[in-house]
């Protein structure tokens, strides 16, 4: 399966992105519960990229035992503000934008891979995949 | 300088020329050519609709470059024209064509003027390119005003349809006295959650109700954002002297709010709208009992006669029991 490019500008594209998501996910072949849980990522980590960088995007890749292991990566990446204290933002309540503060962590425990790469001034990029 | 525009302007008289005398034949070339295209589907057009537009389009065309002495499709007098085209997109976005369909209608005209263009000026190879480049001039620019219009009549559709969505997707009804219920269905954005939120206060004041049921049986996803919404709604009906019962959580919903470590403890939650129904007229002191039941308790209490016992029951139905009576 192709990788697919979603932009994340507005709310509108997160409801798309979801979708996107939930489809592939469905393809590859994940039960309700993980279609559920990769679209909730979906959700948390598209809102993150709209509300604080404004614009970026998402990509979905599709991974099957060619590469290694069945399975769905996704990566959120904006050319925002970046996130000044990673380690503090993936902490659970923490939030500097009246949220729960649960987006990050919680996204984390959604999912079998989670990375975050975030600078300053130069942009956030957030990777995560699960296993089939 | 002087001689390329003189010899150009003698080209597109031309043109109108062709058009205009052989109108009839190019139209019928015209609309063969969609019948025959493959994107062509019949039941978005009749024949006779397609036949009329087309021969008005045509009809424009040429009089725009008659008027305009052969100028740009800019000129004021293609206004008609470009009114109409904007017509027939708008009724196309509308009626479902795609974007490429609704293109490639008015540049197909190209195929079927050009051979005859050809002939028309055989051995005239200097006049017919500046006529041709003339022709596909117009056809371009008619087909982005196509192409532009679709798009802004499609954004027009959207936006309506959105608008209607947000009007309709916020219910509050009221199930009994003093208990609302609430059906959250599709995706919960920001402003959504606020009508939402504002909605079920204002419902809550009209109606006296004490309980408000937040059914999200129809909600697919539920993130932090949601969830925030929905904590949020709760305590503002609190403060409103109405409790909340949520109802519809989907075993996905619920395996993906713990793990997210989204605490809803302090909502009341059953499963089911029924089973949140049934939780509310408790919580006003009253519950359903089957009909047959209600009657042996009036029978054995009072000893009274059955005919009076049903009377009474009919009474206790219509003034507190539950609609539906299951024995």
């Amino acid at each position: 399966m192709q990788s697919r490019s979603i932009a994340l500008e507005s709310e509108h594209d997160i409801a798309v992105a979801r979708g996107e998501v939930r489809t592939l996910a469905a393809g590859i072949g994940f039960r309700i519960i993980d279609q559920t849980r990769l679209a909730t990522v979906t959700s948390e980590l598209a809102r993150n990229v709209v509300k604080y960088a404004k614009r970026g995007r998402m990509i979905a890749q599709p991974l099957d035992a060619a590469q290694g292991r069945p399975g769905l990566r996704l990566i959120f990446e904006d050319t925002g503000p970046g996130i000044p204290d990673v380690g503090a933002a993936m902490r659970d309540g923490f939030s500097t934008g009246r949220g729960l503060g649960k987006g990050l962590p919680g996204s984390k425990r959604l999912v079998d891979v989670f990375e975050i790469e975030s600078t300053v001034g130069v942009g956030t990029r957030v990777t995560i995949v699960r296993w089939l | 300088m002087a001689d390329q525009n003189d010899s150009a302007r003698a080209g597109e008289r031309r043109i109108a020329t062709l058009l205009a005398t052989r109108r009839d034949e190019i139209l019928n070339l015209w609309i063969k050519e969609r019948l025959e295209a493959d994107e062509f589907r019949d039941e978005l057009i009749s024949k006779k609709d397609l036949r009329q537009q087309s021969q008005q389009v045509l009809d424009m065309l040429v009089q725009g470059v008659q008027d305009s002495g052969g100028g740009d499709f800019d000129h004021p007098a293609f206004d008609d024209l470009r009114h109409y085209l904007n017509e027939i997109s708008h009724m196309r976005a509308v009626k479902g064509y795609t974007p490429l369909e609704n293109a490639t209608y008015v540049l197909s005209l190209r195929n079927v003027v050009s051979p005859l263009l050809a002939e028309e000026l055989e051995g005239d190879a200097a006049a017919l390119v500046p006529e041709m480049n003339y022709f596909t001039r117009l056809l371009d620019k008619m087909g982005l005003v196509m192409v532009e219009n679709f798009i802004r009549s499609r954004e027009e559709i959207i936006r309506q349809q959105r608008a209607d969505m947000l009007e309709l997707s916020t219910p509050v009804i009221k199930v009994w006295d003093k208990i609302l219920t609430l059906p959250i269905i599709g995706t919960l954005d920001s402003r959504r959650a606020q009508m939402m939120m504002e909605a079920l206060l204002q419902k809550i004041v009209e109606t006296g109700s004490i309980i408000a049921i937040l059914d999200i049986t129809g909600v697919r996803t539920m993130d932090t954002l949601v969830a925030n919404h929905l904590i949020k709604t709760v305590t503002a009906a609190r403060l409103m002297g109405a409790r909340c019962i949520l109802t519809g959580v989907s075993p996905a919903i619920a395996q993906t709010m713990v793990q997210l470590g989204i605490d809803l403890t302090q909502i009341t939650t059953r499963a089911q709208m029924s089973d949140g129904i049934k939780l509310a007229l408790e919580m006003i002191g009253r519950t359903v009992v089957p009909t047959r039941t209600l009657a042996k308790l009036q029978n054995g209490t009072n000893g009274d006669q059955l005919q009076k016992t049903v009377k009474q029951t009919e009474q206790i139905i219509t003034t507190g029991g539950e609609k539906k009576q299951e024995g």
